[in-house]
């Protein structure tokens, strides 16, 4: 059987070529094709060369028994979360930092942001002629992309009624055309329930 | 009927019964991955004690974190960031202990996993767990191949798994190619 340049090589004859036992008018079909910088070839030829590398590679080392039954031992019979319910802390309020910028704002927005556990919790607030808009986001501890926000927040107005928010994508979250007041902000995300001292909004 | 271990579960099939309450799924989740998270810690330039302590800090953030992994494709390299977060963390205490006490290696601060490390000790991982999976024969021919060095002559290792010789080869690249499968590579025939 005659063997087409153009054809790719079959799977075991990039396996071969990796391996250096390629011999033959397979080897010179081969590199001719892979001359001709066929992407699928080299995407393949990536892949073995990932594949058997990692198979060669010495294998770590396990962690002590007793470490490994620790891990084991965290979880529950049934995937409870464990909710806390923590008080935001203050660290930063730009009315009474004004001179310093937290990220880009605004000129009449005011930005507060509190952390609680290893979250952040970040509010913008924008006064509009008679009401005002409230934003913020949640950022969470591992900000690595793979990890979801998911979580929801309810603003509640001191002494009135609340309403909520589900946190989308990102973790942000927005309430419009609020009323001036003192306002508290719970919810709960990343396993940490949390709820911020009262604010003013006017 | 077919019985299904859990380590014959890929990870997405293993983090759903994990999610489902199976403490059987979980260990076996650390099982197939503690292995990787120890290395990371251990390379993040912590104590003996302080690495226990991420390692455990690892597993309890996954643990809490674990219905909201986007992809479960990624749960090692997603771990793997776990553990690298949470050494970081102990070790940043290390630069404060140092200036206040000046009792700590002088290297702590250095130490660090780059993300191609990171990326290769989360695949070699991810590929050992495949290899766990695809089948004891196939298991047993890339163990001899490749992981015995130095490597067999075919002749040997035809007759220590009662193959012909001419079989090793094409065997060789069908379970690379289960193997490739397994891992969610690209289809080459």
């Amino acid at each position: 059987m005659s063997e087409h340049v153009t054809e790719h090589p079959r799977f075991r004859w990039l396996i071969d070529h990796v391996d250096g036992v390629l011999d033959g008018p397979r080897l010179g079909a081969t590199e001719s094709h892979l001359s001709a910088s066929c992407a699928t070839c080299e995407s393949t030829l990536v892949e073995i060369r990932e594949l058997t590398g990692a198979l060669a590679a010495p294998a770590l080392a396990s962690p002590p028994a007793a470490v490994m039954r620790r891990a084991a031992g965290l979880f529950p019979s049934r995937v409870v979360r464990r909710v806390r319910e923590l008080v935001a802390a203050l660290v930063f309020d730009q009315r009474m930092q004004p001179a310093m910028a937290l990220r880009a704002t605004t000129g009449s927005a005011r930005r507060i942001l509190w952390t609680v556990g290893d979250l952040e919790v970040v509010v913008t607030m924008v006064r509009r002629s008679a009401a005002n808009d409230l934003s913020g986001e949640i950022l969470p501890a591992l900000d690595d992309g793979d990890t979801a926000v998911v979580g929801e927040v309810t603003l509640g107005l001191v002494g009135g009624a609340s309403q909520s928010a589900a946190l989308d994508d990102e973790g942000a979250f927005r309430f419009d055309s609020l009323a001036s007041g003192t306002y508290v902000l719970w919810g709960g995300s990343q396993g940490v329930r949390f709820r911020t001292p009262p604010f003013v909004v006017d | 009927m077919k019985t299904v271990t859990r380590g014959g579960l890929d990870d997405a099939a293993l983090l759903a019964r994990c999610l489902a309450g199976d403490g059987a799924a979980w260990r076996t989740l650390i099982d197939r991955y503690g292995a990787l998270v120890w290395a990371i810690v251990h390379r993040m330039g912590l104590s003996s004690a302080d690495a226990e302590d991420a390692f455990q800090a690892t597993w309890t953030v996954a643990l809490e974190e674990l219905s909201r992994l986007r992809d479960p494709e990624r749960l090692a390299a997603w771990l793997g960031r776990i553990a690298r977060h949470r050494a970081l963390r102990i070790r940043r205490g290390y630069g404060i202990a140092r200036r206040a006490h000046e009792r700590v290696a002088e290297d702590a601060e250095e130490a660090w996993v780059p993300d191609d490390e990171l990326a290769r000790l989360e695949t070699n991982e991810r590929v050992r767990a495949a290899l766990a999976r695809i089948g004891d024969r196939c298991e047993e021919l890339l163990r001899v191949l490749y992981f015995e060095s130095p490597r067999p002559a075919y002749g040997v290792i035809a007759e220590r798994l009662d193959m012909r010789i001419g079989s090793i080869g094409p065997t060789r690249a069908r379970c690379l190619g289960k193997l490739r499968d397994q891992i969610g590579g690209n289809t080459h025939e």
